[in-house]
């Protein structure tokens, strides 16, 4: 074989049995090739074997088995972002001349997919508060609502779903549920009949704020039905990051609830601040949410959200000018701790009769908690209070 | 500037931090606000609205392919997909080329025949099947030159001028030629659609998609598609294909010549029935080839004696050739439609666009000519 041939097929290494690497390798290749015609035909090579690296990968399906069993199912299909997941599984489930029901306390881009761009391809919605149960009712009876998608705890005003109750109805109406779980994580709710859960995987799982990621989990029969699509959409996740987030899987059991912890210390000490008028996380005994939320789920995330009070919008953006450790972004999830003015990023879709009824005001603050030390946390929280509106 | 300049050199500039020539792997989600007041002023807040190394890299290809700009996404079908959901709604109707990618002819009887749009699949290689398809609701011709794996063309002028006409969108699929052999846009074409997976990352280490339009609006309705859905290219593949792009033009060039060496190989051998290769003076549109591009690309296709049983035996006699169903990249990489890529394709369906039982696809690599020759001549013996 001449050089020029051969810097194409270089010598393949095989590791003697037996000899393996403890983590296992990224698997960058997009062809996985076999030695026969026969031998890619077996049924074998159909139901486990690797064609392609948009259809599968084993890095990839390392991920889907690992987020799956954490969700207490047995397969998932990963996708290049969380928003590309809940595009599938709508897309999966619904056509022209159905409805889909949503919440107005949802995440901004799901709104936006759902009012922007279905109505052109014939597919109807109703927003509806998560509180407004006779609508919810009156909705999931509609001969033409196929499909449910819903959070818990919101993005990101953290109201608690009936979860329960909503697929129960949900499902005596013949309708789909599909459950954005990103913000109680891949631990919580598994124990429900939820059809399919959603998770944007560059949150709690990733962790590290490097990588952008989305699952659709499922039982293995419901998520067989989703996978064409799936490769029709060529919506994969890269192999690189699926090694991310199984790396940062390792540690999310520390870090959810280190986020957890630090969130309630949060949370506890905003309640006490003259210069806050509600504060909203699901693990304060006074949150409306809370005794749901412990039926419902093992810890409440990182995540706390409040109303400064007497604030306008000016006094509310030098609140979260003056923050020093966290910083002003989207996102949440990660290591650091994180802030935004809940109105401008996260209700500008919304009119205003709707922010109200989503409970988003001018001076809503969304805090997306690390795991650094709380101290540190609460003394920069201090210190920008006082910074904005003087000392005590 | 040359096109071989502009393929090292588009998109990128030094790093203003650090110097680096290369575009750093932005491998973050988030990127922070100087204040709330200053939202976005540097242009960036969420990975999935906008990355620097994705941007780097659309950037480049909107140069090479001389269009306004460009978006990426995690593949080529998810490229498609954000071309179809920007241009169309329910109750329009798109001519689609009737050879193309059997991942393009899936996504739309599967996914957007459930939506209420209405496709015609047509020879595009005929300019009046194209002008008959036209219905009062048509907004969309998408073709596939050369097309995937029957090297048909479509003449992107003439499908171009139709479009144009009725004032409505043509869209072509350049992977198999890439913008250094063929500029579907200086030809009348509205939009551009890669699978970067083949020549532009040319390593076979990554998945990716990319669509450059020559209108600035029509940009901005796919950057909210790319968006909403989610359906982005992640940095890391896209720092990988930057790299790809700066050997594009001479990877193409030995690939093209590798491939019209074998062709003239194929051409003389008693046990092939016939060789399709544009850059061969007996394919069917040789002309056209030379009129719309300045080389013939890397892909051939030619057919065994002895139908389905001698394609099958040839598959497993090759060494060299990796018996795989990508292209585009440096390895050779061969394929019989119709036990592989095609065969979940009826019969007649695959008969009538050209895909015999003893069709075998190559997708000629970087290797030694010589080589090549050698592995297929022996090969071909066993048959």
């Amino acid at each position: 074989m001449k050089k020029e041939t051969r810097v194409s097929h270089p010598p393949a290494v095989r590791p003697p049995p037996g000899n393996r690497s403890l983590v296992e390798p990224i698997y960058r290749s997009v062809k996985f090739t076999f030695p026969s015609i026969e031998a890619s035909l077996t049924p074998e090579a159909k139901e486990l074997g690797f064609d392609y690296t948009r259809d599968s990968n084993p890095t990839t399906r390392s991920l889907e088995l690992l987020a799956a069993e954490l969700q207490d199912r047995d397969d998932a299909i990963c996708t290049a972002t969380g928003m590309a997941a809940i595009w599938l599984a709508i897309l999966g489930n619904i056509r022209s001349g159905e409805r889909i029901l949503l919440f107005l306390e949802s995440y901004r881009p799901t709104r936006v997919a759902v009012r922007r761009m279905l109505p052109r391809f014939g597919v109807t919605h109703a927003l509806v508060s998560l509180r407004d149960t006779e609508a919810i009712e009156r909705e999931l009876a509609r001969e033409d609502t196929k499909l449910l998608l819903f959070e818990s705890p919101t993005n990101p005003m953290l109201q608690v779903a009936d979860i329960a109750w909503l697929v129960e109805r949900a499902h005596a109406n013949g309708v789909v549920t599909v459950l954005d779980n990103t913000f109680a994580g891949l631990h919580n709710h598994g124990g429900y009949d939820v059809d399919y859960y959603v998770h944007s995987l560059t949150k709690y799982a990733g962790g590290h704020g490097d990588a952008l990621g989305g699952i659709v989990i499922g039982e293995r029969k419901k998520i067989k039905a989703l996978r064409p699509q799936a490769v029709n959409l060529g919506a994969c996740m890269d192999p690189d990051v699926a090694f991310l987030m199984l790396r940062g899987l390792k540690t999310y059991y520390l870090r959810y609830e280190r986020h957890s912890q630090n969130a309630q210390a949060i949370a506890e000490f905003l309640a006490g601040r003259p210069e806050v008028e509600r504060v909203y996380y699901p693990g304060l005994a006074s949150d409306p949410n809370h005794a749901l939320a412990r039926r419902q789920m093992r810890d409440f995330g990182g995540v706390v959200t409040f109303d400064l009070k007497g604030a306008d919008r000016a006094k509310t953006w030098a609140f979260i000018d003056a923050l020093e450790i966290f910083a002003t972004t989207a996102s949440l999830g990660s290591t650091e701790s994180l802030v935004c003015p809940v109105q401008l990023y996260l209700g500008r879709d919304l009119s205003s009769e709707e922010q109200r009824a989503a409970g988003i005001g001018e001076s809503t603050v969304r805090l997306a908690v690390g795991i650094e030390h709380v101290d540190d946390l609460i003394a920069d929280l201090t210190q920008a209070f006082a910074k904005t509106f003087g000392p005590l | 500037m040359g096109f071989t300049t502009k393929q090292v050199h588009a998109g990128v500039t030094p790093d203003p931090v650090s110097g680096s020539i290369l575009t750093p792997v932005y491998q973050s989600t988030t990127f922070v606000q100087e204040s709330v007041d200053k939202y976005l002023s540097k242009g960036f807040s969420y990975s999935r609205s906008g990355n620097p190394t994705v941007r780097a890299l659309e950037k480049k290809l909107a140069v090479l392919e001389n269009g306004a700009d460009c978006t990426c996404y995690s593949t080529g079908m998810a490229a498609v997909q954000a071309v179809l959901q920007a241009t169309l709604s329910a109750g329009d109707h798109a001519i689609v080329s009737d050879v193309a990618y059997g991942g393009t002819y899936r996504l739309c009887t599967k996914i957007y025949a459930r939506y209420g749009v209405q496709f015609t699949f047509v020879d595009t290689s005929d300019v009046g099947a194209v002008r008959g398809a036209l219905r009062d609701n048509t907004r969309l011709i998408l073709t596939e030159t050369p097309a995937n794996p029957t090297l048909k063309l479509t003449d992107i002028r003439a499908v171009s001028d139709v479009a144009r006409e009725r004032g409505i969108l043509h869209a072509v699929d350049n992977t198999f030629l890439t913008p250094y052999y063929q500029r579907p846009l200086e030809l009348g074409a509205n939009i551009v659609i890669h699978s970067t997976t083949k020549y532009f990352d040319g390593h076979n280490a990554t998945v990716g998609g990319a669509v450059v339009v020559g209108d600035a609006a029509l940009d901005e309705r796919l950057r909210f598609v790319q968006n909403a859905t989610g359906v982005i290219m992640s940095p890391w593949v896209a720092w990988l294909t930057l790299q790809g792009c700066k050997t594009l033009s001479i990877r193409m060039e030995r690939q093209s010549a590798n491939a019209m060496a074998i062709a003239e190989f194929l051409a003389s051998h008693p046990k092939v029935e016939r060789v399709t290769y544009p850059g061969l003076e007996t394919f069917d549109q040789h002309e056209l080839a030379k009129r719309q591009a300045t080389g013939f690309g890397a892909m051939l296709w030619f057919e065994v004696k002895g139908g389905v049983a001698a394609g099958k035996r040839l598959m497993d006699s090759v060494r060299l050739c990796t018996l795989a169903e990508n292209l585009g990249s440096v390895e050779t990489l061969i394929t019989h439609p119709v036990t592989m890529t095609h065969a979940d394709v009826e019969e007649a369906e695959r008969k009538r666009v050209g895909i015999t039982d003893g069709l075998v696809r190559l997708s000629v690599g970087l290797e030694d000519a010589e080589d090549l020759i050698a592995d297929l001549s022996q090969a071909l013996e066993r048959i």
